[in-house]
């Protein structure tokens, strides 16, 4: 479920200060409270607090008491009823969550905190401050949930998935341990380790990614096995779709394409909008499969915020005399692309199709200048810059001008080369 | 000495037990020049701090004792004079207004949340608004900027004085603190 996105909430003071109440909580939990960690977290927190709003402060007080949850030793057990008023205050949270009313949400859910199973309370005070925008708050209450309900394997996998976003480095760690007893783990544990570990992948060398996919490939292929066999297949649905998809990455990795396809296929099968999927599949068949443009164009069709539907479908159009197309793919995946030499590449078709299509031949300069100053090493821009120059003192010939052109081997060998990983896995939608 | 001479009993007694605390507390040789105001109530402030065991605050150099860190709370220029830039000794009008992380945390059902350390207590000093004015004649308190109400200001000197001399102005003040977790 798409949640509407909010606002991160809080100031950076307000995080240093979260962060510091954390830090205290858990030297509070061991007893230490007055030792001179503690005594350093708090006077790390003096200047912070300073900056704060008032309701930056309420926020941060109710936060500690919150977190006294877990840091008290002995907790207390929901041995209240959960009365019809009770009900109707805890839906009312789920809505104040809903459009981003967080101290509503997470006052309600303290005010009934006594009538819900300890890990349920943090579950929930987890997902709030995930929607809030502040995943270190978000992971201590994941953590929580995990510890106080073990066999509740989604709590295992959602902590996991948080502590990603709020200490990189603690979740490889943990992730590496994961799959290292993979066989004590549920296949949605190790779904998301394995999207962890990937996550980490751009401080790997190439030979060391090649060591990780292999090293994977086993374990994902078991874990799909196991959870085709678990009872409830919606809940599973998604988890294969992610190990399937782990599993297209690694083989990708090793250049493995007839493999990674087949990975990939099957996930679109279970996710047939994730514009990501199509992409990967497409860049993959790219120039070998009629089906790859098909990818590419529903892609689009989605709004995919990735430069490479946009990038090849353009070269598709070039290549197939669509000038118009063309024009209009450049246009559109400019706006995506992060690299001056992509940015290049776009402004140089667009001054082509621009040639083509009749536009001014101003226009036509100010592209080709653009594709040049986007990057000067582009030699194919130089030289179809002039070739278009040297057309204009010439008299008008019905002969095409003998554009220089990338292959498709080419462009989809850059394809697989730079659609990184780590884009890719961070765009797939792997939200718990 | 600047200032009237009149003091009243509270900070008469400051005075004469600072001799104890000076061997105890501060390596510097301590001059004393605890004298209030005579025309105002001194601010009433509040501050958390290790308690000694005469119910007074610990006076030292760190941010839960009676006194400043040197370069965080009060800034000084090369010579260590203080400098005149509202920098100083934090407090705030109510116990109930200092951080969560500072009020102890045995005052939680008061104050939920609370996660100071119970070695501290809340203490209070003075009578007086949360108005600038001089708490001796030698310190003033100067509130926060901002829209009312001010919910923190600092202890400053009221003129340039040698970093060790604006410590013991602050030492000074010590047994006019009184534990106030009401």
């Amino acid at each position: 479920m798409n949640s509407l996105q909010h606002k991160a909430y809080g100031s950076p003071s307000f995080k240093r200060v979260a962060q510091g109440l954390i830090a205290l909580h858990r030297l509070i939990k061991t007893g230490q409270e007055d030792s001179p960690e503690a005594d350093a977290i708090r006077d790390a927190m003096d200047t912070p607090w300073l900056t704060l709003s008032d309701s930056e402060k309420g926020m941060a007080q109710w936060l500690s008491e919150d977190l006294y949850s877990i840091s008290e030793s002995t907790p207390p057990s929901h041995n209240f009823p959960l009365t019809q008023d009770a009900a109707r205050e805890l839906l009312e949270a789920r809505d104040a969550q809903s459009r981003g009313d967080w101290t509503t949400a997470l006052t309600l859910l303290r005010k009934w905190r006594h009538g819900l199973p300890q890990s349920q309370v943090s579950y929930q005070r987890g997902q709030i401050w995930k929607e809030a925008g502040v995943p270190e708050i978000a992971t201590v209450f994941f953590e929580h949930a995990a510890e106080h309900e073990p066999e509740n394997t989604n709590f295992q996998a959602i902590y996991l998935h948080s502590l990603l976003k709020s200490n990189p480095s603690l979740a490889q760690a943990h992730a590496k341990e994961v799959l290292a007893e993979a066989g004590r783990y549920p296949p949605v544990v190790i779904a998301h380790a394995a999207d962890i570990r990937f996550n980490g992948i751009k401080e790997l060398s190439e030979v060391q990614i090649q060591e990780l996919c292999l090293e994977l490939i086993p374990i994902l292929e078991r874990s799909v096995q196991d959870a085709s066999k678990e009872i409830s297949p919606t809940a599973n649905n998604s988890v294969i779709a992610m190990l399937v998809v782990l599993l297209g990455i690694c083989h990708e990795c090793l250049e493995e394409i007839s493999a990674a396809v087949k990975y990939y296929s099957q996930a679109i099968l279970f996710d047939p909008n994730n514009d990501s999927l199509l992409v990967a599949r497409g860049i993959l068949s790219y120039n070998t499969s009629p089906h790859a443009i098909s990818d590419l164009r529903r892609a689009v069709q989605l709004n995919s915020s990735i430069v490479w539907p946009y990038l090849l479908l353009a070269h598709h159009y070039l290549s197939t005399s669509q000038f118009d197309l063309c024009r209009k793919m450049c246009e559109r995946g400019f706006d995506f692309a992060e690299s001056e030499i992509i940015k290049s590449q776009l402004e140089e078709w667009r001054a082509i199709s621009q040639a083509e299509t009749g536009f001014s031949t101003q226009a036509v300069r100010v592209a080709f200048e653009s594709a040049i100053r986007f990057n000067p090493a582009n030699e194919s821009a130089q030289r179809n810059a002039l070739l278009f120059e040297e057309s204009l003192t010439k008299p008008s010939a019905d002969t095409p001008l003998d554009w220089e052109k990338r292959t498709a081997t080419d462009m989809r060998r850059q394809g697989i080369a730079e659609h990184s990983i780590e884009s890719f896995s961070r765009q797939f939608a792997f939200a718990a | 000495m600047r200032g009237s001479q009149t003091a009243n009993s509270v900070y008469d007694l400051a005075n004469s037990k600072i001799d104890s605390l000076n061997a105890v507390f501060n390596p510097h040789n301590l001059r004393y020049n605890f004298v209030m105001s005579t025309t105002h109530l001194p601010p009433l402030v509040y501050r958390a701090m290790l308690r000694w065991d005469d119910g007074h605050p610990v006076v030292g150099h760190e941010a839960n004792k009676l006194g400043v860190r040197p370069g965080v709370d009060i800034h000084t220029d090369d010579a260590g004079l203080t400098m005149l830039d509202g920098s100083g000794m934090s407090v705030s009008p109510g116990w109930r207004q200092l951080p969560v992380f500072r009020i102890p945390k045995r005052l939680r059902g008061l104050f939920p949340g609370a996660a100071g350390a119970d070695t501290t207590s809340c203490f209070r000093m003075g009578s007086g608004p949360f108005e600038r004015e001089e708490i001796t004649t030698r310190l003033e308190l100067i509130p926060d900027e901002g829209r009312p109400p001010v919910k923190h200001g600092v202890i400053a000197p009221t003129s340039i004085v040698l970093l060790p001399d604006y410590q013991s102005d602050l030492a000074s003040t010590r047994t006019a603190w009184e534990i106030d977790e009401s």
